[in-house]
């Protein structure tokens, strides 16, 4: 159980090792506050539509499992929207439609079919915590160093001081791809030398 | 994961001219470094020693430290990389901006994708974009040569208040075209003195360092395309970096076409790049993002413009 | 085969009617919490150019005035599209009953960061105050009487105040009419 939690923060983590769910990365990773938003906003709804797949999973005909599958979690998503933009209406005006593209995030369908179809309900549980988590953590990682050299400040705390001149590419998708890319070959470089070593 | 590979990029196919052409093209910069240092001061030179400097160290450190490779810092690519992006960026900017420029150019642009004869960006180029998009204030201010007033260049005033007014700026037309031929004017540290750009290129051809074929369709290209929509092409030849970048920014070996054909395709995509940019986009001058655009399209344009192997028959 | 397609429709169908019943309950609970928010945003960012006024009237669409607690008029406010460096966005400006701008200030901003942005700050936006429509003007030097572009940000300068400046006009248009 836990090994499938720990394998979606770090073996497989959803940006850094399986490059999907790229899109949010690079669109509103631009303060850590936004991160942790989007973050937290896929955890649920890969969670849920994790647990509830692999709960009716013998009832969907094979067929039609990936339409099946996309209702689940577009009715998922509808539902965070709504209760964001009623409740956090800040959360819902910086994430804009990101929210409602979680919908097509390719993780929520991967996961779908690749794990919750084919293993029971505690297993797609601890995947989808697993995953969200890991993605929340990257989406995080990348928003504290984007916002610290975009603006100089990580959630609204300036660090840099008055003199720092932010490297403004940080705050747009380019430079996200930049890190995403710089970051994704250290943590390849860090596992190779961590391997060797055993 | 030491396995032959061949590609189309490696053009280079004797080792030991990499160091020869290297510092034949620096020394065919010395006169418009020369040039720069009369028109802009002494903080030109600290300009450009400041970029090329810290390409040089991102250089050894990164191929010393990070790959454990033997370092080549003397092949003089580096220096090379270093004096062209401090060429490329205003003469008044704060000496640790180009330092950063030349960080990204040599570390992101060039060895991450292995190094010499592996990037498919100009790496120079990548670093002064990159530069333009962080410190846009910055890298849009322009001193004026020798009393170093802050003002638009010739092309911004073009942009923003037409022709008119850009010959108005000079007098007459026959001052604006001698002296954006000696490069009297606002603009980046080296591509303001026409002259001496000439004189570097003509050591490079009489070396064999380049060909014609880039720079005539480039600067071709640019003449017949701002004369067809009603501009003046001598002043779109002279003014901006058209002249800097047709002769050592655009033939740079490894991001160029292999082929003479696919040369002069790559100019031709280049000078019309540099019209469109300069007449409908944000800024006022396009030759970096016209360079870095058709760089893209290099291995495409090599892999369809092949050399015809000997004694193959045409059907 | 028939046979096939109708269990697989009626399948597909059930997941949609539970989907859909989700759905219905959560927009029940969530639609009134949500007009509520929308509304007091919008009386937020009026309120935000036009401080003395307490409640606003729609005249015309993208044209409101400003009623203070007594009832009487103290001045209007105007939401308009600025046509900026990277799409479209919203200025809102408060103006009172001389036809002078109060305040204004930027709704959804999606200019350059560091540069186009700017056009939120105040040194940008208190420029505006006290302005009529002859001084609506963007020009780069110093200036007292006019706008002062941001450095390197021309076109959003430009579109905040062009926008402005339509907005008032047609504004004295509807109200002298």
């Amino acid at each position: 159980m836990l090994k499938i939690f720990l394998n979606g923060i770090f073996k497989e983590n959803p940006i850094f090792r399986l490059a999907l769910a790229l899109c949010p990365s690079l669109a509103v990773s631009n303060t850590a506050f936004n991160g942790l938003g989007m973050g937290l906003c896929l955890l649920f709804v890969i969670t849920s539509s994790n647990v509830i797949i692999s709960s009716v999973r013998n009832l969907i005909h094979p067929k039609i499992r990936i339409p099946a599958y996309l209702t689940i979690i577009a009715v998922l998503v509808t539902m965070v929207e709504a209760f964001l933009h009623a409740y956090v209406p800040a959360l819902h005006k910086s994430l804009g439609i990101f929210i409602a593209l979680m919908v097509v995030f390719a993780i929520v369908l991967a996961r779908a079919e690749v794990f919750a179809s084919k293993n029971t309900v505690w297993k797609s549980l601890m995947d989808g915590l697993g995953m969200g988590l890991g993605f929340a953590l990257a989406m995080v990682l990348l928003g504290i160093i984007r916002e610290l050299l975009g603006s100089g400040s990580v959630f609204g705390y300036n660090i840099m001081g008055q003199n720092f001149k932010p490297i403004l590419i940080m705050l747009f998708s380019p430079g996200a791809f930049l890190l995403v890319g710089l970051l994704m070959g250290f943590f390849n470089w860090y596992e190779r030398r961590f391997t060797k070593n055993l | 994961m030491d396995k032959l590979v061949v590609s189309t990029s490696a053009h280079i196919k004797d080792s030991d001219s990499i160091p020869r052409i290297m510092w034949g093209v620096n020394l065919a910069l010395l006169p418009v470094l020369i040039a720069a240092v009369y028109f802009f001061g002494l903080y030109a030179l600290g300009v450009v020693l400041s970029s090329v400097i810290s390409a040089v160290i991102t250089e050894a450190v990164i191929q010393k430290f990070l790959f454990k490779k033997p370092v080549t810092v003397s092949d003089g690519s580096a220096v090379t990389c270093g004096i062209l992006l401090a060429f490329s960026i205003p003469p008044s900017v704060p000496l640790w901006l180009p330092a950063v420029g030349s960080f990204v150019s040599i570390a992101i642009a060039k060895q991450c994708f292995g190094g010499l004869g592996w990037n498919v960006f100009n790496p120079a180029m990548i670093g002064r974009a990159f530069l333009l998009i962080c410190w846009p204030v910055e890298m849009t201010t322009w001193t004026s040569p020798l009393d170093g007033v802050t003002g638009a260049s010739p092309l911004g005033i073009l942009k923003e208040e037409g022709f008119s007014k850009v010959v108005e700026f000079f007098g007459n037309r026959t001052t604006m075209y001698t002296d954006l031929f000696i490069g009297n004017v606002r603009g980046s540290l080296g591509e303001t003195s026409c002259l001496l750009l000439l004189v570097g290129a003509c050591y490079l051809f009489y070396k064999k360092y380049i060909s014609w074929h880039i720079p005539v369709s480039f600067l071709g290209t640019i003449a017949l395309l701002s004369w067809m929509t009603g501009g003046d092409p001598l002043f779109a030849i002279l003014s901006g970096g058209c002249i800097l970048g047709a002769f050592f920014i655009a033939t740079d070996m490894v991001t160029s076409p292999v082929t003479k054909t696919g040369q002069l395709i790559f100019g031709i995509g280049v000078g019309a790049l540099v019209v469109l940019i300069r007449a409908k986009a944000g800024y006022p001058e396009g030759v970096c993002y016209a360079v870095l655009l058709m760089n893209t399209l290099t291995p495409l344009i090599d892999r369809y413009i092949k050399p015809k192997p000997f004694g193959v028959v045409k059907k | 085969m028939i046979k096939d397609i109708i269990k697989i429709g009626i399948n597909l169908m059930l997941i949609c009617l539970v989907g859909g019943t989700i759905l219905a309950a959560t927009n029940f609970i969530t639609a009134p919490k949500i007009e509520e928010v929308e509304k007091e945003a919008k009386l937020q960012a009026q309120l935000s150019v036009l401080l003395s006024a307490t409640q606003f009237k729609e005249i015309k669409q993208g044209f409101f005035k400003g009623l203070n607690a007594k009832g009487e008029t103290v001045g209007y406010v105007i939401s308009c599209l600025a046509e900026g460096y990277s799409g479209a966005f919203w200025v809102m400006a408060g103006v009172n009953k001389e036809f002078k701008i109060v305040r204004i200030n930027v709704l959804t901003n999606k200019e350059t960061p560091g540069l186009g942005s700017k056009i939120e700050e105040d040194e940008f936006r208190n420029q505006f105050k006290g302005k009529c429509v002859e001084s609506l003007e963007v020009v780069k030097t110093p200036t007292a009487d006019k706008i002062q572009a941001i450095t390197g940000a021309t076109i959003s300068s430009k579109a905040v105040t062009e926008a402005v400046k339509k907005g008032l006009v047609e504004l004295k248009r509807i109200i002298q009419k």
